[in-house]
């Protein structure tokens, strides 16, 4: 019975700890990922500990709205997948501006202007493919033929920031639309969960080419996998794992701190080492990656992707057969 | 006029009776709490969330679904199970303590680290299979993924209920019932089939019950092999409802339960029917079990159950292993890619995995201790005191137990989120133990119940002519009597909870992660490796404890050891 | 002086009486049995006693102090009875020894004093070399004794035995009533046995109490239920016999009564109201050549040394014992000595069945 009070008095303390030393973090970094920028942030400033929480984009918003609703306290730090659902957060008035001072480094489309949120990597997405596949893909419009039928994995924009943005992207292209979608559904593309569930079932070979974001191929190859990655030629889309300090912060001081971290020199080549794309001007792409000026990035609004991205999920979902 | 009150009624008693209220707030209260989110309690009453809900196609599809292979999953169960059962309880195989061990660890270990396993264990990038060339080509859709493949792993998981609950009835079963029918003349297939088979009927109908309410709430297989396929059942319908939309579905959320634990307690109730059939007859009659020789047939059905033992348990632990010891995802494992990096990386460099474990084997402990202190008192107030309460509570209480685990979840949240005071309790490691509590209750209360059912209550009685109260009574005598059973369920609730996943799916939080929680997550993220290298040091974990307790069993009084009765 | 006390005691279970009624007194010291046919309330009165019912109505009280009335109610735990039960209770995670110290160990003895008195209850019983067995090592005579044991350790105002002897065998059965005969005579325990075998009760018993639906027919000596039997139940259930259906009879005179049965004059025993009813029993009945009642043979069964023979006359049946085997259907002419004449009160049951092997 004394380790349940333990339990429950060492969390029912834990925003008394905050404000003294304490960081809360919620990322959707994989896990590695997150442990590294955290082990290396805590080695920079050690009187600061950080505490982190992964998930998928979509269930940390569900799960930072259930904690709000409870008054179960809130992170201080979020350093998730894409810009939309931060310039979301910062239009609903729940970030802190912050102007950091390492913003210089950056081109300003990278950041918001207020300094609600900052850009931390790209990540962009394009085609994986496994190494023993018969095709090797060159385009968006290839994964239409009907070569490809039944072997595609795709992640779901309900379930993934990068996929949402994918979505609101690619049907704003002319060049591809919705008619690109539905050519998709009609391939039998499984579109199901997140990233990782695509690059497991491209990796495994039980579906050989998949839409995927860039560092997981590339690293995995880097390691053996027998897989490959495309950046194909409309362009490629992108995220870029911005960095946002909460409204209401128990923490500012080390939450600016963490902001100033991951855009500095230091930790940006931290962000290349883990084998990203850094947002900062003036540093090399990671071993296996083209130079940042060799990707066509593809035309996004991000303002249009806010505004549509529930019709965008209702549509998709409908053309998908999604319940 | 004496009123007429039991003749025991003084306050200790009244005390015990208290025990009833926490009880039925923590097992009970979610349930309530989740029945009234259905209906509109709180905003307004209505019926309308429950239409709408029950009319989509959404719902009726998940519905056949899950009928389809929960059924069809019982079906397999039940040739599993009842195979082991009588070839276990009524010939005389050797290593009998062994092979039931085995059949056991399926149930111990989680189901989506089953479906991880068999994942990796077939299909077109299987490791073992390409390391021994027989992997089939690339593209082949993974076979696992589809309505059989779903129903296929939960006939195995579930295999070891029809065992024990047929292997119980069949310990009943006198000798000399056989012997009559042996001297009338009847020989081997036919006194089985004439004899054996109808007296054991009752258990074998109540195992089967069980097992398609257990398979119907499982989340774990369908989640793994369903979602990929697109093919949703109940409880993997819930679950994305509630990860898509977001907290507002909750009402819809809890209609959908509603279904689940209207089927649920349909299957219940039917087997507490059979298995007070079961007892008909055969109660009091103490005499040799049953012994049939096989001859020389012998070999061949150990071989047969020993063959399916390695297909079933040892082929996709063996996938798993393989699959933890690969660099990356996809390469091939031979003497020279072989690595224990992914090992290192989950289990020493990441904290989180640390946590996890301690949390996980912090609320496993606590919940067998918390339920063992209470279900002892709590079983003998129902025995002995029965009221229409306690008979409501008795039967209520597999409900979130046979619920799926996101339903128990959501329930937990929506009660206790909120309490007075300001208090809340969501993010927390006691919500999570509350749930493992309201969970975990039956599996502590039915083995605990039977052993106090089959105390002769002259024993009670003998020591209160001997001077002794009540509270010394059950300390004296009931608990001693009744401390194997409890021990046994202990031991279940621990195994169970140590790698419980779908309820602590929708409740942890930074801090608060339980195994089931991180390897889920690793899945999630595409680090498979990783997720296979702590899938299998957990299944290393599972057994060693199970190891422990099977080597102490010939110490520890009979009945404690859950699998070998 | 008071013992174990009834007063006008009655429990009713869903409306149907199990006892109805009960007085009785049981001295100090006695041996009771409650003998009857299952379900006529005898194994409920003793669970009253011991306190694991209560009365719905009436009181009984134990060496004056009352144990249960429409106020009061103590519980077993301080009722100080011991009980026997059919199934001997023996709690079998505790060795011998620790089931016999257990009413000492609630009351709080010193250890020492536990032990002498546990070694002196089980030399009483003849189980010392027990002292440290499992109830699981011994036979069903040793955990008879045991059962005994516990219940004197602690010095019990009444010693209560439900049907201690029903699980035994015959051979066993004798052994033990002989040992709870000498347990009362050592140690003057007032004794209340319940039992359906009336030959035990007769045998053990300072006075019997034979019960039928819920109520007590006659609590007498044995020898008085034998001989001057007051109902029709008592009559047919205790002792071997006929009890016949007089026709007219007249009014008791000093001891004696000439009633009209059988299509004779009889001249019987008994005293009160006219007689209802005559009870015959085997030595009674005399096969002589100038008797008056002519019977035939319709049964005759060989009990070692002797024949029993069913005779019909009149129309009833008639129970005698013969030296030399005697043929179906043969005549034979007997006469009465002195039978027993009662009057059956009214309302009362049917006889029961008279098939005493």
């Amino acid at each position: 019975m004394s380790r349940l009070t333990l339990a429950l008095m060492l969390s029912l303390s834990l925003p008394a700890l905050a404000s003294a030393e304490t960081l809360k973090l919620y990322t959707s970094q994989p896990n590695e990922d997150a442990q590294k920028t955290v082990d290396a942030f805590q080695a920079a400033n050690p009187d600061i500990t950080v505490e982190w929480v992964r998930d998928g984009t979509t269930q940390l918003m569900a799960r930072m709205t259930a904690e709000m609703e409870a008054g179960a306290g809130q992170p201080d730090v979020l350093l998730i997948a894409d810009t939309v659902t931060l310039e979301g957060l910062a239009q609903e008035g729940k970030l802190t501006a912050y102007d950091s001072p390492e913003a210089e480094g950056y081109d300003p489309a990278l950041y918001s202007a207020d300094g609600y949120y900052y850009s931390t990597k790209l990540i962009t997405t394009g085609i994986v493919y496994n190494t023993g596949a018969a095709e090797v893909p060159a385009s968006w419009a290839d994964l239409e033929k009907p070569e490809y039928k039944g072997m595609i994995a795709a992640p779901s924009p309900l379930y993934s920031g990068a996929a949402l943005i994918h979505l609101a992207a690619l049907t704003n292209n002319p060049a591809l639309g919705w008619e690109h979608y539905e050519a998709l559904a009609a391939n039998e593309t499984v579109a199901q969960g997140g990233n990782g569930g695509v690059f497991t079932a491209v990796a495994a070979g039980e579906k050989p080419y998949g839409v995927l974001v860039d560092f997981m191929a590339l690293r995995a190859k880097a390691e053996g996998s027998p897989v490959d990655f495309v950046f194909p030629a409309e362009g490629v889309t992108y995220v870029t794992e911005p960095v946002a300090i909460m409204a209401g912060a128990a923490n500012i001081e080390a939450a600016q701190k963490f902001v100033d971290f991951v855009l500095s020199e230091e930790g940006q080549q931290l962000v290349v080492d883990m084998g990203y794309i850094p947002a900062r001007n003036g540093m090399e792409s990671p071993e296996g990656f083209p130079a940042r000026h060799g990707i066509t990035l593809m035309n996004f609004d991000a303002a249009k992707a806010l505004a549509d991205a529930e019709a965008n999920k209702a549509r998709f979902a409908e053309i998908f057969g999604v319940q | 006029m004496i009123a007429s009150t039991a003749p025991f009624s003084r306050s200790p008693d009244r005390l015990i009776s208290l025990l009833l209220l926490p009880v039925g707030l923590i097992a009970l209260g979610p349930m309530l709490r989740l029945l009234g989110e259905g209906f509109g309690v709180g905003s307004e009453l209505t019926l309308g969330h429950a239409a709408e809900v029950l009319g989509r196609a959404s719902t009726l599809t998940a519905l056949q679904h899950s009928l389809f292979t929960a059924g069809t999953g019982t079906l397999l169960s039940i040739v599993i199970g009842s195979a082991f059962a009588f070839v276990v309880a009524l010939t005389d195989i050797r290593a009998k303590a062994a092979l039931v061990f085995c059949l056991m660890i399926p149930m111990m270990i989680p189901p989506q680290i089953t479906a991880l396993a068999w994942m990796q264990a077939t299909g077109p990038s299987s490791v073992l299979l390409k390391t021994l060339g027989l992997a089939p080509p690339l593209g082949s859709p993974q076979p696992l993924y589809s309505a059989w493949g779903i129903s296929l792993l939960l006939g195995i998981q579930h295999a070891s209920i029809i065992f024990l609950t047929l292997r119980a009835g069949l310990r009943m079963i006198p000798g000399d019932l056989v012997e009559a029918a042996r001297i009338s003349g009847a020989r081997g297939w036919r006194v089985w089939a004439q004899i054996v088979l109808p007296l054991s009927l009752p258990s074998l109908a109540a195992g089967a019950a069980m097992t398609f309410v257990t398979a119907l709430g499982n989340f774990g297989i369908p989640a793994m092999l369903g979602i990929p396929a697109r093919y949703s059942t109940l409880p993997t319908l819930i679950y994305q409802r509630l990860v898509g939309m977001g907290q507002t579905v909750l009402a819809e959320v809890a209609v959908l339960a509603l279904l689940i634990g209207v089927v649920a307690i349909a299957g219940v109730l039917a087997g507490r029917l059979f298995l007070q059939r079961r007892a008909y007859g055969l109660v009091g009659l103490a005499s040799q079990p049953l012994s049939l020789s096989l001859g020389r047939k012998r070999p061949l059905v150990e071989f047969i159950l020993w063959g399916f033992i390695f297909f079933t348990l040892v082929v996709p632990l063996l996938a798993l292993v393989s699959t933890s010891l690969i660099p990356a995802y996809g390469v091939p494992l031979t003497l020279d890619t072989a690595t224990f990096k992914a090992w290192v990386e989950v289990l020493f460099n990441q904290p989180v995995t640390r946590r996890a474990y301690a949390n996980s084997l912090l609320l496993a402990s606590a919940a067998a201790l918390i339920l063992m202190a209470v279900c002892i008192p709590l079983a003998w107030l129902m025995q002995r005191r029965a009221t229409q309460l306690t008979r409501v509570i008795d039967a209520l209480v597999d409900l979130p137990y046979a619920l799926p685990g996101v339903v128990l979840a959501i329930a937990c949240i929506l009660a206790f989120m909120r309490l007075p005071f300001g208090i809340t309790l969501y993010g927390t490691l006691t919500i999570i133990l509350l749930a493992y509590l309201s969970r975990f209750l039956v599996v502590m209360l039915r083995p605990v119940q039977a052993a106090i059912g089959q105390l002769d209550p002259a024993m009670e009685e003998a020591a209160a002519s001997s001077g002794a109260r009540l509270g010394r009574r059950l300390f004296d005598i009931v608990l001693p009597l009744s401390a194997p059973a409890a021990a046994a369920g202990a031991i279940l609730v621990f195994l169970t909870a140590v790698n419980e996943l779908t309820v602590s799916a929708l409740l942890w939080t930074g801090g608060t992660e339980t195994l089931g929680v991180v390897i889920f997550n690793l899945e999630d993220s595409g680090d498979t490796v990783m997720a296979s290298a702590l899938a299998t040091s957990i299944v290393a974990v599972v057994i060693a404890l199970m190891a422990i307790v099977q080597l102490s069993a010939s110490r520890l009084p009979k009945g404690t050891v859950p699998w070998q009765g | 002086m008071a013992g174990l006390t009834f007063s006008n005691v009655s429990k009713l279970y869903a409306g149907t009486p199990a006892l109805d009624g009960i007085d009785a007194e049981i001295a100090k010291g006695e041996f009771v049995a409650l003998l009857g046919p299952s379900g006529c309330g005898k194994t409920t009165l003793l669970r009253l006693t011991a306190g694991f019912e209560m009365p719905d109505r009436g009181r009984v009280t134990l060496g004056g102090r009352v144990l249960a009335d429409g106020t009061v109610f103590v519980p077993p735990e301080d009722r100080n009875v011991g009980i026997v039960f059919q199934s001997y209770a023996l709690w079998p995670h505790k060795c011998v020894a620790g089931n016999v110290s257990y009413p000492l160990e609630v009351r709080g003895i010193a250890a020492s004093e536990r032990k002498r008195r546990v070694a002196e209850a089980l030399e009483l019983t003849g189980l010392s070399s027990f002292a440290d067995r499992a109830p699981a090592q011994l036979s069903g005579g040793q955990r008879q004794r045991v059962a005994l044991a516990r219940c004197l350790v602690a010095d019990p105002q009444a010693v209560l035995l439900d049907e201690p002897l029903a699980n035994l065998d015959l051979a066993l059965r004798g052994a033990m009533q002989e040992a709870f005969a000498a347990f009362h005579r050592r140690t003057g325990a007032t004794m209340v046995y319940v039992t359906h075998d009336q030959t035990e009760a007769l045998a053990l018993a300072d006075r019997v109490a034979v019960m039928e639906s819920g109520r007590i027919r006659q609590f007498a000596a044995p020898e008085t239920l034998y001989d001057q039997p007051q109902d029709c139940f008592v009559a047919g259930f205790v002792g071997d016999g006929a009890v016949v259906k007089v026709d007219r009879a007249g009014t008791p005179v000093d001891g004696e009564v000439v009633v009209h049965a059988l299509g004779q004059e009889i001249v019987a025993r008994g005293h009160g109201m006219t007689p209802t009813h005559i009870c015959i029993r085997p030595e009674q009945v005399r096969v002589d050549s100038d008797g008056s009642i002519i019977a035939r043979v319709t049964s005759c069964t060989y009990q070692g040394g002797r024949f029993r023979v069913s005779l019909e006359a009149a129309g009833e049946t008639l129970i005698t014992h013969v030296p030399i085997r005697a043929k179906i259907g043969e005549e034979l002419r007997l006469s009465l000595q002195y039978p027993w004449a009662f009057c059956d009160p009214v309302g009362t049951t049917a006889i029961p069945g008279q098939a005493h092997a």
